[in-house]
């Protein structure tokens, strides 16, 4: 036995550049098809990481790259040493996890329970309603969330009756804040967010259904044992890219809805980093700050990445 | 084999048209400047030495004979964009091109840009000849900027070649030339400014518009003065059923003038003189008779939580619904709130009224914003990269022309179309084209038609046509009432590249606890007698040093001299 497995041949393993250049000729079409994505994430992406080097600069436009002052960790410390730092830094995490927590899960359960309707053509409509959101400018969203929000606005007398408080701007309430934006965030994305979730849903094979049915699922016994674990890669993916964002926050959204009443739950690292730059254009401490996120994002989303392979062997790579 | 040579040639095509797209992304916008800039500066170094302070060429036209090209930066509005590429084929700039023998192209940032476009000009190395801008937004101001090789020192050439300007500054308030225009080491850094015509000069920006009709109606015959005719006021609107004050708290208006924090003789949210030193108002003892007032109006419920958070148009919009008693507004602003405000609630007029004070005789001194010389705006730099620098402040300098002021402010009267007429004693007034044309309103075809952003100087028939109207004019007497400005540092102080960043960090910090703070004192959430640990911890975030930079930046100004 061991004689003929030895008398097998081990397969050879071709060098990557001779495999990727039979591959592309195999393929051409593709790889020709992938060449402006790829070009652009060069030039836009990969070659500017170089301008990194500003944020360990006092960086000047008109001297450039190389004439302006090494200053070194500066730029950091002086974002450490920040007052509000630690605030900053509670509120960005806060905010995402929880955008995260509720914010992630909202999608695919919409997702699923719209596939479970007969009637296409209600389902074809709520779909395009609920994506429509999403298309709408972030400045008109925000007008429309301080419109309602006003003292004898719509939202703000609901919650009033809720609560039993005096009716109060919502957005004037630092309570509010984070609840409201991430419920609003949620209203404008999960109708564009559930499209790969639907994507994926209509590659599940019909006959795993077929083989439940038989086997005495209910209809909602076959969601949860059939649907979930079939789009369950769909979602682990989607989660550790969600989670390597958990540091970066637009200010755009936050801007138009803060105010310094609100400071308390609504400056984050963007909106704080904005105000201290619209005194001068300080790019080097507007750098400094986007690399020190971008560094715990990549921290975290290998993070999430081990822990997803170890766990359920899905993973980015 | 067809259908595949088809699908690989198709596939092919959408693959260049993708990179095509890619690459114009990156490539520049065709400018060919060289990199002369040292040669163009010394040039400018060697003209100052031949000239003397005091002795001006009179700056005549042509000034060159179509063989000098400019391009400028410059803003472009709206209802020009419309219909033209750029400035450039506007019949007043054309008419300008014939006038000074020189070929005009220009630079435009985008509509509603925030700033990006000339951030993003700088960082590209590649300058227009003249740059129209603040350059408060580049670090350290137009002094660093000089320093750094961006722009030029123009300060010989202003002095010896730009008669017209230096024959206005002559017209003004001495303070001007003197101090006003200079940089702490002694460059020109307002040419090219917007001045300000001695109709407007000196008075009052903004101030407290309120409900005539409601006034009457409550049987108030004396315009409200003191904090406690206000309060009266506001209770009778309140009872009237209308929102008493729609104020937006966290805007300009509430920062600039100071309503209420200046009956103190502080400001809302920056520095005032006690004397001759600066202190930041948020730490002064008045300032918390200046909250009690406002927790007070807060409880009462003469301004609501909307306050908190809402932006000026919200505001403007409830006091136009008729829903409002009184705002503060800009005397640009009367006509319109009022008339929109008469579309929506018939009987709707407004009055300006003094600002609030605790007493009849006290003044107020600590209004930050009066019309005054030169507007803070733009001011027209020239680039150190422009070859021919004498002919760009020549070319400035004719902005300051009376004729070239008229004609900026109203335009050509071309073949195709007349602008405006002009009777024997030298009154102007707009054609029906303008007022009255079907194709576009008033605004659109002021924008269209003249070229605001080269004026000179607000033209004085023009600013009457929008001022020299009772309820603005009334509006100004009533907002001048005992209000000066003698207790505010100038606005024309400029700081150094390093005091400029402290300053920023600082007052970041500063500003972010004030403001929260304040805005809690106000509402009730803080009791006001926690007011002292709010100035501790004021100034343990830096007051005191913030203080003493803008004090340093003062003195130098102070000291300025020519």
């Amino acid at each position: 036995m061991t004689t003929q497995m030895k008398l097998q041949k081990k397969p050879v393993k071709r060098p990557l550049f001779q495999r990727a250049g039979q591959n592309i000729r195999r393929h051409p079409i593709l790889y020709l098809m992938a060449l402006p994505v790829i070009v652009y994430y060069i030039v836009f992406h990969f070659l500017p990481m170089f301008g990194l080097v500003i944020s360990f600069q006092r960086y000047v436009p008109s001297k450039g790259y190389f004439g302006s002052e090494w200053v070194g960790f500066s730029n950091f410390t002086r974002f450490f040493n920040d007052v509000y730092f630690s605030r900053l830094l509670i509120n960005t995490f806060q905010i995402n996890l929880l955008d995260l927590v509720i914010g992630f899960p909202f999608p695919i359960i919409f997702a699923l329970l719209l596939n479970e309707i007969r009637n296409t053509s209600y389902k074809k409509v709520t779909q395009t309603v609920t994506y429509m959101p999403y298309f709408i400018s972030l400045v008109v969203i925000c007008g429309l969330i301080h419109t309602f929000s006003k003292e004898n606005g719509p939202l703000a007398i609901i919650i009033s009756s809720i609560t039993g408080n005096p009716a109060q701007n919502l957005l004037s309430q630092p309570s509010m804040f984070q609840p409201l934006y991430v419920i609003t965030n949620i209203w404008q994305g999960f109708g564009w967010g559930s499209i790969i979730y639907f994507a994926s849903l209509s590659g599940v094979d019909p006959t795993q259904y077929e083989a439940a049915v038989i086997d005495g699922a209910g209809r909602f016994r076959q969601m949860l044992s059939v649907t979930l674990p079939a789009i369950a890669p769909t979602i682990v993916i989607m989660l550790i890219l969600r989670i390597g964002n958990m540091m970066s926050l637009g200010y755009e959204k936050i801007i138009l809805l803060y105010s310094p009443i609100t400071y308390s739950t609504a400056d984050v690292i963007s909106s704080y980093v904005y105000r201290v730059g619209i005194v001068q254009m300080d790019y080097s401490y507007g750098a400094a700050v986007g690399m020190f996120n971008s560094l715990i994002n990549l921290v975290l989303i290998l993070l999430a990445n081990a822990v997803s392979r170890k766990i359920n062997e899905t993973s980015l790579w | 084999m067809k259908n595949r040579k088809f699908r690989v040639f198709a596939a092919m095509l959408c693959v260049m048209m993708l990179l095509l797209f890619t690459f114009s992304a990156c490539s520049g916008d065709g400018n060919t400047s060289g990199d002369e800039q040292s040669t163009a500066g010394s040039a400018v170094q060697t003209a100052g030495e031949n000239n003397q302070a005091g002795t001006v060429e009179e700056n005549t036209l042509p000034i060159a004979d179509g063989d000098v090209d400019l391009s400028i930066y410059c803003g472009f509005a709206g209802g020009a964009r419309q219909v033209y590429n750029s400035m450039a084929e506007m019949a007043v700039v054309q008419q300008m091109m014939k006038e000074t023998g020189i070929n005009l192209t220009f630079v435009h940032p985008p509509e509603q840009d925030d700033g990006t476009f000339f951030t993003t000009m700088i960082a590209s190395g590649d300058y227009p000849d003249i740059i129209s801008h603040v350059f408060n937004t580049y670090p350290g101001g137009p002094t660093a900027a000089m320093d750094d090789g961006v722009i030029l020192d123009a300060t010989e050439l202003i002095l010896s070649k730009a008669s017209y300007y230096n024959e206005l500054l002559d017209r003004l308030d001495p303070e001007v030339r003197e101090k006003k225009i200079w940089s702490d080491d002694g460059r020109i850094i307002r040419f090219g400014t917007v001045f300000v015509p001695e109709y407007l000069d000196g008075h009052a920006h903004g101030g407290f518009l309120v409900r005539k009709d409601l006034l009457e109606e409550a049987g108030i015959t004396e315009l409200p003065k003191t904090i406690d005719d206000y309060e009266a006021m506001f209770e009778a609107f309140q009872q009237q059923g209308k929102l008493p004050w729609t104020l937006a708290m966290k805007e300009w208006q509430n920062e600039r003038y100071s309503p209420v924090a200046s009956a103190f003789g502080i400001t809302y949210r920056k520095t005032h003189l006690e004397g001759d030193s600066i202190v930041y108002s948020r730490t002064s003892p008045r300032y918390k008779e200046y909250l009690e007032v406002m927790n007070r109006w807060y409880e009462k419920g003469f301004f609501n939580s909307d306050s908190l958070t809402q932006l000026t148009a919200e505001a403007q919009k409830k006091f136009q619904s008729g829903d409002a008693g009184a705002i503060i507004c800009g005397s640009w602003e009367v006509i319109t709130l009022e008339s929109v405000g008469q579309a929506n609630e018939p009987g709707l007029e407004v009055v300006g009224l003094p600002f609030p004070r605790v007493s009849e005789e006290d003044s107020v001194d600590t209004m930050l914003e009066f019309f005054e010389n030169p507007d803070p705006s733009r001011s027209a730099y020239i680039s150190a990269q422009c070859e021919n620098p004498e002919a760009a402040v020549r070319f400035v300098d004719y902005l300051y022309r009376p004729e070239t002021v008229m004609m900026t402010a109203w335009g050509v009267n071309t073949d195709e179309y007349t602008l405006w007429t002009e009777d024997e004693s030298g009154t102007r007034s707009w054609t029906e084209f303008m007022t009255d044309n079907p194709d576009f309103d008033y605004e659109i075809g002021r924008q269209r038609y003249t070229a605001n952003a080269l004026q000179g100087e607000w033209e004085t028939q023009m600013e009457k046509l929008q001022y020299d109207i009772p309820q603005v004019q009334q509006a100004w007497s009533a907002w001048e009432d005992g209000t000066t400005n003698s207790a505010v540092p100038t606005r024309f102080m400029t700081q150094t590249t390093e005091e400029a960043r402290e300053i920023s960090q600082l007052l970041t910090q500063i500003e972010t606890y004030g403001d929260e703070t304040v805005f809690a004192f106000i509402t009730g959430q803080k009791p006001l007698d926690e007011f002292d640990s709010f100035v501790e911890e004021l100034k343990a975030l830096g007051t005191d040093r913030l203080c003493e930079l803008y004090q340093a930046a003062y003195d130098r100004y102070q000291a300025r001299s020519q």
